[in-house]
Order: structure tokens, then sequence, then C-alpha cells
């Protein structure tokens, strides 16, 4: 089934166009990787996907998932690296349209929180200071966060930028386990095309316009996914 | 409801129990500094002590406002002036391309020039100066008792937004994916400073204020580990910070609300040694 589609989207910042005719889908466990050089257009098309930002023209339709339920690992912000909250409190705000209007969250959602902390291997870490992890471990604090609010779908934005190649592999594996295992289809932006290549099924190349969109196979195929793998060739 | 009070009061077995002043300065603190103390926590986590400095600019042009119209009470238009003022400071901070910090700057100064001419035009500026510094000690009980609501509605409110406002303030685009109105609860957030640093100035006065509302949650996010600790620590250290602050004041007769600040000063340089021993 296919879970988002969307068709000649054309996106605009201040009348200077970040993406134009850009048309891909989605399916049910794929695992679609975005990449592009910087200023192409890769965190924006995340945006219009999760209805941050306005379109200038195309659709982006939704099938059988609504927006709030996209999960979405963003990209780190200077507050939230030095925020004292402790790992579960990070976790559980992720369950926050799950609690309705209640001001307070339930024991549905705490306990939600602490399967994902569990699925993550991070349950240990659950009283700790988010602030006094590493890297990966934040990550992954964030990655839980994400699924807390998903079952079909998540949005991860540079997953990986800043960390060490041994966490960043680990974070690939653990991403590729979501997706193989339990069938969450996967939307990446990522500069590592290297380390993506392996785990995605779906290649979206974009440069304000597309590229290309297809299979990672394909991709290497073509004179852009040479380049930007650096000419080497995967199976 | 205020004679029980100051009955308990009176029975702490100090001199400076003795006196309604301080009774009611004593009650005054206890309602606001937890505030201070709560909404310190995102005005830190936001970086906005800039922004909250500069509602004490907009409320002091409030109170001129208020006081060209011929109010009794300048206080009145002071926190609508306020809210206008920091609504339209957000809504600005949204829409405009320049720097946060530019687009306060240029309100703020424009604020507190406007304030002081207005106030000055007249010639009769000194009757205004009280509130640049304050007068704690000049707290009528009325206002406690205004103030008690004013502590509760906030403590509603906060119980209401907190972990929208929470998630708004670690990551913007997270609470947006997630459905949260962003616009309108930094908005509810901004009024809510607004109102009460403008109803405090008073007694704070506008030089000082700010300080009461950074230092206890800075100090708090120093030593915190988690989000439970760092409301109750920075409640903790702006309630402490009032209390002594009082107390000293009064055996060294020194301005209250400059003395409260000193305190909140040592407590957030102890927090950060703390922090550093770590």
């Amino acid at each position: 089934m296919t879970l988002l589609t969307c068709d000649k989207l054309s996106v605009s910042y201040n009348r200077i166009t970040a993406l134009k005719n850009v048309s891909f889908h989605v399916d049910d466990g794929d695992y679609l990787c975005i990449v592009g050089e910087n200023g192409s257009g890769k965190s924006t098309l995340i945006k219009a996907i999760l209805q941050l930002i306005g379109t200038e023209s195309g659709t982006i339709t939704l099938n059988g998932i609504r927006q709030t339920e996209i999960g979405y690992l963003p990209q780190q912000t200077v507050v939230q690296k030095d925020f004292p909250a402790s790992v579960f409190e990070v976790v559980l705000s992720g369950c926050l349209n799950r609690k309705g209007r209640n001001p307070f969250y339930g024991k549905a959602e705490k306990a939600l929180a602490l399967e994902k902390l569990a699925e993550l291997g991070i349950a240990t870490l659950k009283n700790k200071s988010y602030r006094d992890l590493s890297g990966g471990q934040q990550q992954r604090v964030l990655l839980a966060r994400a699924l807390c609010a998903t079952r079909k779908l998540i949005v991860l934005d540079e997953p990986v930028t800043g960390l060490d190649p041994l966490v960043t592999t680990e974070l690939y594996a653990t991403i590729k386990e979501l997706n193989g295992k339990q069938g969450i289809a996967v939307i990446m932006v990522s500069h590592d095309i290297q380390g993506v290549l392996e785990s995605a099924n779906k290649i979206l190349h974009v440069n304000v316009e597309p590229v290309f969109f297809g299979s990672p196979s394909d991709y290497l195929n073509t004179s852009v996914g040479q380049r930007m793998t650096g000419g080497t060739t995967h199976a | 409801m205020l004679d029980f009070f100051y009955q308990l009061i009176g029975s702490i077995p100090f001199q400076w129990t003795e006196h309604t002043f301080m009774k009611n300065a004593l009650l005054a603190i206890v309602l606001i500094t937890p505030l201070f103390g709560l909404l310190g926590t995102m005005i830190v986590t936001n970086r906005m002590a800039f922004f909250s400095d500069s509602l004490g600019h907009g409320a002091f042009t409030g109170i001129a406002i208020g006081s060209l119209l011929g109010m009794a009470a300048p206080m009145a238009a002071a926190v609508i002036f306020s809210i206008i003022f920091a609504i339209s400071i957000t809504l600005i901070k949204h829409k405009s391309r320049s720097s946060t910090d530019t687009v306060i700057g240029v309100f703020s100064s424009l604020a507190i020039a406007l304030g002081l001419v207005l106030l000055s035009a007249g010639g009769s500026f000194n009757k205004y100066s009280s509130y640049l510094i304050g007068d704690l000690l000049n707290i009528y009980p009325s206002e406690i008792v205004s103030l008690f609501f004013f502590f509760i509605g906030v403590i509603i409110l906060w119980v209401l937004v907190f972990n929208k406002l929470l998630l708004v303030s670690i990551n913007e685009s997270l609470a947006r994916s997630r459905g949260v109105k962003t616009l309108i609860i930094e908005m509810i957030f901004t009024a809510t400073i607004a109102i009460i640093v403008t109803i405090s100035i008073q007694w704070v006065g506008i030089l000082i204020i700010n300080s009461l509302l950074v230092l206890p949650a800075a100090a708090a996010k120093n030593v915190a580990g988690n989000v439970r600790q760092y409301t109750l620590f920075s409640v903790l250290f702006a309630l402490v910070s009032g209390v002594c602050g009082l107390i000293l004041s009064y055996y060294w007769g020194t301005a209250t609300g400059a003395t409260i600040v000193i305190v909140a000063g040592i407590i957030f340089l102890l927090s950060a040694l703390i922090k550093r021993s770590r």
C-alpha cells in the first residue's frame, strides 16, 4: 500500500524556488533515502511532508496515516543538547499526540515510552540526563521519541550528523532493523550516501528539481550516482 | 484570610515578623517568586533573557501611557500595553527575517525611550522613579489577595500548556509536526511573562526584575538532571532568594528587590561551582 505520494511538488521561500516539480512515493515498508548537495532542498522536502511549510504547487497525499502520526527525528537543536531532561522525559514527549486533552501523560503513554526505550536497547539509560549522553546515545533517545508517535512511517533528518563511524554504523543497523522487522517505512535525509545505499530500497536525489528516483542499483548506474559515491559500485 | 497568615508569620520568633509591612512583603514574595522561578525555566531554556528584559521596558511605557491618560491606576494600562508589546515582538520574531536580538533591541529601546519622554514631559519624572528600583515593603493587603488569584491562574495555565510549551522550547519544528500551534503557545507564554513582569515592577523595579526571572532558573539548570528537578529547583531557589533577601534587607537597611537579586546571584554562583566540580 502506498503511504505517501508526492506529486509535482514545488516550494518557494521568499520568492526563491527551493523545490520544483518533485514527485515520488513511499510504500509500506519502504526505506527511502533523500540525497543531494547542500541547499538542494532535502530538508525543505521533509518540512513539506510534515506540513511545516506551505507548498506552492503540487500535492502530498497521505494514505492510511495522518500527518501527526508520522514519527519525526529532526536535526538536534542547541537547546535540546543542553536541556536538563531525563531520557524518559525526552522519549515521553514523543507521546504528546496520544494524550489527547489530558494535560498529563497517562499510564499508556508511559508504558509506550518504556517499550520504545527497551526496543532500542537504552532502557538502562531511562533516568540519565539526556545532556550527559554520548552523541550516539542521544540519537537513539530521539529515535525512540520519534517511534512513540508512529507505527507506520518515520522521517529522519540527517540522523548521523556529528557521529563517529562506528556509532553511525550501529545507528544505521538499528534503523534497518526497525524497517525490516517492524515494517516501519523510513524516509531519511542524509549526506552519507555510502552508508545508506545498503539499507535503502529507494533513492531520491534532488537538486531543487528531481534528479533521480528509483532503486539504489539503478542510481549507481547514473552519472550523478557515481559522482555522489565517488565511483563506487554496489551489488 | 490574611489574618491567619499574619498570625502564622507573627509566631516566628524574630523581630522582623512584628511589622505588618514585613508580613505583607513575605506573603507577596511567597506568591510571586515561585512564578518567577516557574516561568524563568522556559525563559532560560529559550534564551529569552533579553526578551524578558525588554518586557520591563514595555511595562514602563504602559505606565507612562496610563498616567498620560489620567488613569488613577496606570497599572491596568501598563498590563494591556505589555501584553500588546509582548505579542507584537513574538509576531514580528516569527515573520521577520531580522535576527531576534535586533527585533527585541529595536522594540525595547523605543519602548523605554517613549516611556521616559512621556513621563518626563511634564517635568514630573521623580514621582515615577520608584518604578526603577521598586518597593516591596509598600505592598497592600488587597494586592496580596489579587496576587493569590493571579498565582492560582498561572499555575492552572502552566499545567495546561506545560508539555506543549516544553516541546516548543526544545524543538519547534518537532512541536509543529505534532500539530502544536506553536505561535499560540508562544503568545500565551510571553503574555503571561508580560503580565507578571508588569504587575511586579512596582515592587521589584525595572532595573532588577529580569534578574529574578533569569538567575533562579539558570542556577537550577546548572544542577538539575531532569525537567522535574529543573522546575522544582528553580521555584525553590527563587523562593529562598526572595525570603532570605527580604530578611537581609530588613537587617541591612537595603533595597529589598536588589538584596533578593544578590542572594539569587550567590545561589547561581554556587550552582556554577557544583556544575564545574562534577
